[in-house]
């Protein structure tokens, strides 16, 4: 009676598909997995070591303020062109870069030195001092805290809170245009210092066209952290 | 014996599937006698509605988690009995999910994953003469994923991936064997994705999700 039990052909199948159970549901806790990478610089040295960035996942809407009289250089393009090389770094799809449909819907405006600025300053200071490339953002409120909105220059509400001033008097040609926007457009992304190494597109006067791998690296790790200040 | 050892496995979604099935396998007997065929020697033709929930896509150490939330499946196939008590079968199913990506404390959208399976399926049917007959459903195949490209571990893993999957189907059995067959099931399924195809930071891993649903025989 008792070896029937034991050798049960019913029983040890049970088992068996019960052990193969808890076989996979070991393996099966083994979930993909990776880490974010360390930063290449500091993306505080401009910003008195305050992070600050987007919210993730946010689609952050951008205007290209052409203005009159750049025939040289299309601002337009260039924008285009830094917002797809930005759009591949994110990770973990943390912002997504896209044309604003009008200058009221952008969060971030971009316009040249030669244009007037199509939006009001906040209360913080502006003070470019004949760089060629510009980065603003006013926070407001106690830490962590948000960036202030800007209102539009004619008048209204809008929901810009960046503004970038790029100057096509500082650069040769179009792909240094293009460079300088680029540039510009990390800082608005989050990347609030200088690269020490010239390759990088975010040392202090780029030669790069696209983001390196350092620039990459440091951007996906401030996507990480948690904010000093929310754009 | 199973149930002194579920407890002591690693903390995740996945011991819920493992507790379900080891539930059904005590309890579902398989008798080695024969009885009447619910489906018939012929190949029978089968559609499919269903959800299917949870999927931890990935696990960030220090980084966001990726999982999907729930979603809808449909699928087709066709099966026949191949032995007194084991139909066999194959199917195609097509399914989304929407992708959640959460990290300290925030959470935002990750766009949405779509997938289509080919599978064969292998189902172990229960001796009990009444008009509802569940039986044990073992099935592999593999998986073509699309969508979410813009977030890892979906940016840089393999499009397809193979899967294996375990679980139950309750049939209502009619004595006539021309007439449809409806039937229920839960599934418990795995997938192995093969994350470190380009980006040297992702470690490949299994992903287990849960599909229910309802299934019509002809």
């Amino acid at each position: 009676m008792r070896s029937k039990v034991l050798f049960d052909p019913h029983r040890l199948r049970m088992r068996s598909c019960g052990a193969c159970l808890i076989v996979a549901a070991v393996i099966s806790c083994d979930a993909p997995t990776g880490t974010r990478p360390d930063f290449a610089y500091d993306p505080t040295t401009l910003s008195r070591g305050q992070l600050y960035r987007w919210a993730s996942g946010q689609q952050i809407s951008v205007w290209a303020e052409a203005g009159t009289g750049l025939s040289t250089v299309d601002l337009g393009s260039a924008v285009r062109q830094a917002m797809t090389s930005w759009n591949a770094v994110p990770q973990f799809a943390e912002f997504t870069l896209s044309m604003a449909a009008s200058i009221g819907e952008a969060d971030i405006v971009v316009y040249d030195r030669a244009t007037a600025a199509p939006v009001s300053l906040g209360s913080c200071t502006f003070d470019p001092q004949g760089s060629a490339g510009y980065t603003y953002f006013c926070p407001t409120g106690p830490s962590p805290t948000t960036a202030q909105k800007l209102s539009l220059a004619g008048g209204g509400t809008s929901q810009v809170s960046v503004l970038i001033r790029v100057d096509r008097g500082r650069v040769s040609d179009q792909n240094g245009y293009t460079a300088l926007v680029m540039h510009e457009l990390g800082h608005a992304l989050g990347i609030g210092g200088h690269s020490d190494s010239p390759n990088d597109l975010m040392f202090g006067l780029p030669r790069a066209t696209v983001p390196t791998m350092r620039d990459r690296q440091t951007l996906q790790y401030l996507l990480g952290k948690r904010p000093d200040i929310t754009l | 014996m199973a149930r002194s050892t579920i407890p002591a496995l690693p903390r995740c979604t996945t011991r819920r599937g493992v507790l379900f099935l080891t539930a059904v396998l005590l309890a579902t007997p398989l008798a080695p006698q024969a009885f009447a065929q619910p489906l018939g020697p012929t190949w029978r033709v089968t559609a499919e509605v269903g959800g299917v929930f949870g999927g931890r896509w990935f696990e960030g150490n220090g980084a966001p988690s990726v999982r999907t939330e729930p979603g809808a499946t449909i699928g087709v196939g066709a099966q026949r009995m191949v032995g007194p008590n084991v139909s066999a079968g194959v199917g195609v199913k097509v399914g989304a999910q929407p992708v959640s990506v959460n990290e300290d404390g925030a959470s935002w959208t990750g766009g949405t994953l779509t997938e289509a399976d080919a599978i064969g399926t292998v189902s172990f049917l229960t001796a009990q003469s009444t008009p509802l007959r569940p039986s044990l459903d073992i099935g592999a195949g593999v998986a073509v994923l699309s969508g979410a490209r813009a977030l890892l571990p979906f940016r840089d893993a393999s499009r397809i991936a193979p899967i294996g999957e375990a679980g139950v189907t309750l049939r209502r059995v009619d004595p006539n064997p021309n007439k449809q067959e409806i039937a229920v099931f839960v599934h418990y399924g795995m997938l192995r994705l093969d994350a470190s195809a380009t980006d040297a930071s992702t470690i490949s891993g299994w992903v287990s999700r849960i599909s229910a649903g309802f299934k019509v025989t002809r």
